[in-house]
C-alpha cells in the first residue's frame, strides 16, 4: 500500500474556458489499474469526474486515454507497470479529438472516418454465385482476424502525430479496416476501396511513424497494413493487379 | 482550440484540444517517432542548405575571380567542419530515406526500430569519416 | 453485405480510371529519393571532398574547391548527365518534400493550387539559376 499522486486534466464546458490540471493523492496497490485509480478518485474525491468505462477487462475499448503521454486503456495498465518511484502519473483524454467533459472526448470524426472506408464485404452482383458458401481459405482468414481484432479504442487515432495537424487524414484504424475488406477474397470493390484510400486524405499522409503499432492494445498493427495498401495502389498504377 | 458558449456559461470544445506539441507526445517519443521527427528537420535544413547552395555555386556566372573569392570565404575550417557535418546529415536522411523505401516495398515493419538504428549509426559514422578525411583542413 | 446491380459495378469502373491523381508525387519521391543517394554519394565524394591530397592543393593556400577544376568537369559530358539529373531530382524531391509538410499540416483543395504552383516557381528558377551557372564554367573556362 503507497501513496501515488495522481494530475488529471479536468474539464467542465459549463464552468471552465479551458482544461486545467488538478493534482490527487490516491493509495494503491500492485494490482491497482489506472481505471481503479481514476474510479477511487469520483468515489472519494470528487464525484465530477467523467469518463468512459465499461468490460474493465479490455475488450470494449470504452476507457483508453493519455497516461503519462503514452496512448493506453486505463483497465488493463497496472499503474506500477508505468510509474517509477515518486513520479506523478498524469492522465489527459485521448488526443486529435474533441473534448466534451473531463476525460471523454467526441469520436464522431473517427466513426465519420471508419464509415467512409465501407467496413463491410461488397460483393459483384454480375459475379456468379458459388453453389454452397463462399470459400476463404485458413491462412487468409488468419490474415484477416489481426485486423478483426480491432476493438474502436481511439488510442491509434490520438496517437498519430499526423492527425495532430491534418484533421483530415482518415486515420490508422480507418485505414487498417480498409486493408482487410481489401484482402478479403469475397470482397469485389477493392479498387474502389484503393480509391477512397489513395488520396492525400489516405493512405500518402501516412509517414510510417509507427506510434499507431506501438500504441495499439490487440496488436492490430495499422503500419503494415499501410504499407500493404501503399503496396496494392502501387502495383495498380503500374498496371498490374492489386492482389 | 476553439470553443462555443454553452448555456451554463462556460465553453464547449469543438475543435481537438492540443497544448504546444501534444501531438508528437514528448513525454513518449518512441524510435519511429524519432526518426520521423530527424527526417523532417533534416529534410528542411537540406532544403534551405541547397538553396544557398545554387546560389553560392552560381556565382560563376560572374568569372573565375568572383567565384574563387566566395568559395575562399567557405572554406575556413569552421565551415570545412561545417561540411562535414552536412555529409552527416544528407547521410542520415538518405538512410533514413532507403529505410521508408524498404517499408514501402512491404519489407522489415517488425525491425523497424533496429534499421533505425543502423540508418543513424551509419550517418554518425558518415559524419566521422568526413572528419577523418578533411582532417589537415581542419586547423 | 452489399450486392450490387450491374449500373454500380459499371460505375465503379468508370470511377476507378478517374482516379485522383496523388499517387505519382508520392511515387516520384522515393525513386528521386534512392537516385539521389547514389548521385549524392558521387556528388559530395568528388566535388566536395576530391581535392584532397592531390599535388598542387596544399600549395594552393588549403582552397579544397576552386573554379578551374569545376571547369574541367564540365568540359566532360559525364559530369553535365550527372549535374544537370542532380539539379533536377534533388529540386523536386526538396520541393515535393516541403509540399508534402503543407498537406500534413492539412492545406488542400485551393491552399495546395497555391503552395504548388510557388514552390514550382521557386523550383524552375533555381533550376535555371544552377544551369546559368554551370554553363558560366564552360564558357569562362
Amino acid at each position: 500500500m503507497r501513496t501515488q499522486e495522481v494530475r488529471l486534466l479536468r474539464f467542465n464546458p459549463e464552468r471552465d474556458a479551458e482544461p486545467h490540471y488538478e493534482t490527487y493523492a490516491i493509495e494503491i496497490i500492485e494490482s491497482t489499474t489506472v481505471l481503479d485509480a481514476i474510479i477511487s478518485i469520483k468515489d472519494f474525491q470528487d464525484g465530477t469526474l467523467t469518463f468512459r468505462r465499461s468490460c474493465r477487462q479490455g475488450i470494449c475499448g470504452s476507457c483508453s486515454m493519455r497516461v503519462n503521454d503514452k496512448e493506453r486503456l486505463a483497465c488493463n495498465t497496472r499503474v506500477e507497470e508505468i510509474i517509477k518511484e515518486g513520479q506523478t502519473m498524469t492522465i489527459e483524454p485521448l488526443a486529435n479529438l474533441p473534448v466534451i467533459k473531463d476525460l471523454v472526448v467526441n469520436m464522431q470524426p473517427f466513426w465519420k472516418k471508419y464509415k467512409a472506408i465501407q467496413p463491410f464485404v461488397i460483393h459483384d452482383a454480375a459475379k456468379p454465385k458459388p453453389e454452397k458458401e463462399y470459400t476463404v481459405p485458413h491462412a487468409q482468414i488468419r490474415h484477416m482476424q489481426k485486423f478483426n481484432a480491432c476493438i474502436q479504442c481511439g488510442a491509434c487515432y490520438s496517437s498519430c502525430p499526423i492527425l495532430g495537424t491534418d484533421d483530415d487524414y482518415l486515420g490508422p484504424a480507418a485505414l487498417a479496416k480498409a486493408y482487410r475488406y481489401a484482402v478479403d477474397p469475397r470482397d469485389d470493390a477493392t479498387d474502389e476501396r484503393l480509391r477512397i484510400i489513395g488520396n492525400e486524405d489516405g493512405i500518402w499522409r501516412c509517414h510510417t511513424i509507427f506510434n499507431c503499432t506501438e500504441v495499439c492494445p490487440k496488436g492490430v498493427e495499422p503500419t503494415y497494413a499501410i504499407q500493404q495498401l501503399k503496396r496494392m495502389s502501387v502495383k495498380t498504377r503500374l498496371g498490374g493487379s492489386p492482389r | 482550440m476553439s470553443t462555443s458558449p454553452t448555456p451554463g456559461g462556460g465553453y464547449r470544445i469543438t475543435r481537438p484540444y492540443k497544448v504546444g506539441y501534444t501531438h508528437i507526445r514528448p513525454g513518449a517519443i518512441d524510435t519511429g517517432t524519432l526518426a520521423w521527427l530527424l527526417h523532417r528537420i533534416t529534410g528542411v535544413f537540406l532544403v534551405v542548405y541547397l538553396l544557398m547552395h545554387i546560389f553560392i555555386v552560381g556565382q560563376g556566372v560572374r568569372g573565375q575571380e568572383a567565384f574563387d573569392h566566395a568559395l575562399a570565404f567557405v572554406q575556413k575550417p569552421v565551415f570545412v567542419f561545417l561540411d562535414a557535418g552536412l555529409a552527416g546529415v544528407v547521410a542520415y536522411h538518405a538512410f533514413n530515406g532507403l529505410r521508408i523505401v524498404v517499408f514501402d516495398l512491404g519489407w522489415g515493419i517488425r525491425i523497424q526500430k533496429g534499421l533505425f538504428w543502423v540508418s543513424f549509426l551509419g550517418s554518425v559514422a558518415v559524419f566521422l569519416g568526413s572528419l577523418y578525411v578533411v582532417r589537415d583542413l581542419l586547423v | 453485405m452489399a450486392v450490387m446491380s450491374r449500373e454500380q459495378t459499371r460505375a465503379r469502373q468508370v470511377a476507378r480510371q478517374k482516379q485522383p491523381n496523388t499517387f505519382w508525387p508520392w511515387f516520384l519521391q522515393r525513386v528521386t529519393g534512392v537516385i539521389l543517394v547514389v548521385l549524392l554519394a558521387i556528388h559530395i565524394g568528388v566535388e566536395h571532398f576530391g581535392n584532397l591530397n592531390k599535388p598542387g592543393v596544399m600549395e594552393r593556400e588549403r582552397e579544397l574547391i576552386i573554379f578551374s577544376d569545376v571547369a574541367y568537369r564540365m568540359s566532360m559530358a559525364l559530369w553535365w548527365a550527372i549535374d544537370l539529373s542532380l539539379l533536377v531530382f534533388v529540386l523536386f524531391h526538396g520541393l515535393n518534400g516541403i509540399r508534402n509538410i503543407a498537406l500534413d499540416m492539412g492545406v488542400r483543395e485551393t491552399g495546395d493550387k497555391v503552395v504548388t504552383a510557388v514552390l514550382s516557381i521557386v523550383g524552375v528558377a533555381a533550376l535555371a539559376f544552377g544551369i546559368a551557372g554551370l554553363i558560366a564554367f564552360k564558357r569562362f573556362a
